[in-house]
């Protein structure tokens, strides 16, 4: 934490493109949390599953998605894995199939604040499509499992050519600006109970399995909250038996409560 | 909230697409055939332009007004989560498909070029200028309302007054405006009254004068040292756009 604050929380007025720079140079170090890697994680390769669990590929017309296959790499990512730095710009692009993705923001104090969950339903790698410079965030793995690697210029080719691939992503950059912003609105006025629960959910439905790998000290840096604030709000749903906690393992207990426990904003994530 | 847009053609003839940035981006040759296509309406404050699970006929460029972009929930509070300018264009859902899920707002009265959404579809199509500037304004727009997830769960309501304040002084280049309260509290997420608190506190500051929904920005670099860092981090997506 304190070489963080030395390099970067004294200067208080920072551009993007300066601290972009200083990323690059490798001399700026993020929050000294052990959660949140600096160094991009290779992906480790696996053998094709041919199951087709990511909904974006599978709403893809048979042709446009034999287009794509040849250049699809099934990789396995693990828990807190980093996929880009801040200020990095996207190699690849990833569809996940039973893995859990988080765009993490920096703030000047050192804290930290997710803003897009990407799972099953989208794709890592949209700002690249969208010719976007470097990301002013970091990707990180938030529950490790299996995604679609592709190279990034390939996709953006074949989403140049129009046709169905760019219809897919377009919908989806509507999909994903409806979540940000229903999660802007959540930020500023749920509670924070009601905003973990509304989370788990959504971390439930992208990830492959009901055992989420989650230490409370994780969870507060992707809600933007206290560690403190997480704990009594685990502690609650625990106390109802709507999780269970055990060693740094989330078990969703009962689904059925979580989601009534949940603020509105999931069913608007959900649809 | 008044349910009608009511644009009215204030020009025909006026073919000038420079007070548009994205617009006035393009090539000569797009620029002019995209032109013959725009009508100039004015956008008057409180109009809304539309609401969410609208499918939208038209799209708009404004020329000197500026829209809010709000996320309403079911019991009617709400939180601006963007704000578009002259750098920017309302009704993205025009070519991303689907519907809008917001609710936008005139929140300073003045002129956008409106065109039909129709057009802006087969423009994006064929028009590689074009589509490129939609596509990084949409990825601007996504920068912005990203920011609004940080800022709102992090940043104390002053400094994000502050920010607000300062991209509503960006897009209008006045230093004097009216701003409403409803407006204000939906910046904040707050009840009304507080807005008030939260304004005195920038006035006693010196930065701002404040008093019944008039803005007078007093000191624009003591703001900018105010404001909390989501300002900067926004601004650099548009600085080319805004210049």
């Amino acid at each position: 934490m304190k070489e963080f604050e030395n390099t970067f929380g004294s200067t208080s007025r920072m551009s993007t493109t300066q601290i972009a720079d200083r990323t690059i140079g490798g001399s700026l170090v993020l929050p000294g949390i052990s959660d949140f890697k600096r160094e991009v994680t290779p992906d480790r390769k696996i053998p094709f599953n041919g199951l087709l669990t990511n909904k974006l590929l599978a709403s893809l017309p048979g042709a446009a998605f034999a287009r794509l296959l040849p250049h699809l790499e099934p990789v396995s990512l693990t828990g807190n894995q980093t996929i880009s730095a801040f200020g990095d710009s996207l190699n690849s692009a990833y569809f996940p199939e039973t893995a859990v993705i988080t765009h993490i923001y920096f703030l000047e104090d050192g804290s930290t604040t997710a803003a897009a969950i990407i799972g099953n339903e989208g794709m890592v790698g949209l700002s690249a499509i969208l010719e976007a410079g470097p990301q002013s965030y970091a990707t990180q793995v938030t529950i490790g499992g299996t995604a679609l690697k592709i190279d990034i210029d390939t996709l953006k080719k074949e989403f140049a050519a129009g046709g169905p691939v760019q219809q897919a992503l377009l919908n989806y950059t509507g999909h994903r600006l409806a979540q940000l912003s229903q999660k802007a609105v959540c930020n500023g006025r749920h509670k924070l109970e009601e905003r973990l629960c509304t989370w788990l959910l959504m971390v439930h439905d992208r990830a492959g399995q009901n055992r989420l790998r989650l230490t409370h000290e994780q969870i507060a840096h992707l809600l933007g909250a206290r560690r403190a604030g997480i704990t009594d709000a685990c502690n609650n749903l625990r106390r109802d038996n709507i999780i269970h906690y055990r060693r740094g393992v989330i078990r969703i207990a009962n689904r059925e409560l979580l989601e009534r426990a949940a603020c509105e904003c999931y069913a608007s994530f959900r649809s | 909230m008044k349910p009608e847009l009511s644009s009215s053609i204030t020009s025909q003839t006026s073919r000038d697409l420079s007070d548009n940035v994205l617009l006035a981006s393009l090539p000569e040759a797009d620029r002019k055939r995209i032109g013959a296509s725009l009508t100039s309406v004015t956008h008057t404050l409180r109009d809304i332009v539309f609401r969410p699970e609208e499918r939208l006929s038209y799209v708009y460029f404004p020329r000197t007004s500026i829209v809010s972009l709000l996320t309403e929930l079911s019991d009617g509070n709400g939180m601006e989560v963007g704000l578009v300018g002259r750098e920017g264009f309302v009704g993205v859902s025009a070519i991303l498909g689907g519907t809008e899920t917001k609710v936008a707002t005139v929140q300073a009265s003045g002129t956008a070029w409106k065109i039909s959404a129709e057009t802006v579809r087969t423009e994006f199509r064929n028009c590689p200028p074009f589509q490129s500037a939609l596509l990084r304004y949409t990825h601007g727009l996504m920068s912005q309302i990203s920011q609004s997830v940080v800022c709102n769960a992090r940043h104390p309501m002053e400094g994000r007054l502050a920010r607000w304040l300062l991209m509503y002084h960006d897009r209008l280049g006045k230093n004097e405006f009216e701003m409403t309260h409803e407006f204000m509290a939906h910046m904040l997420g707050v009840r009304r009254p507080g807005v008030s608190e939260v304004a005195a506190k920038l006035q006693s500051m010196g930065f701002i004068k404040y008093s019944r929904g008039h803005v007078t920005i007093l000191d624009r670099a003591g703001l900018e040292e105010f404001a909390c860092e989501c300002y900067i981090v926004i601004e650099e997506k548009f600085k080319d756009l805004l210049k």
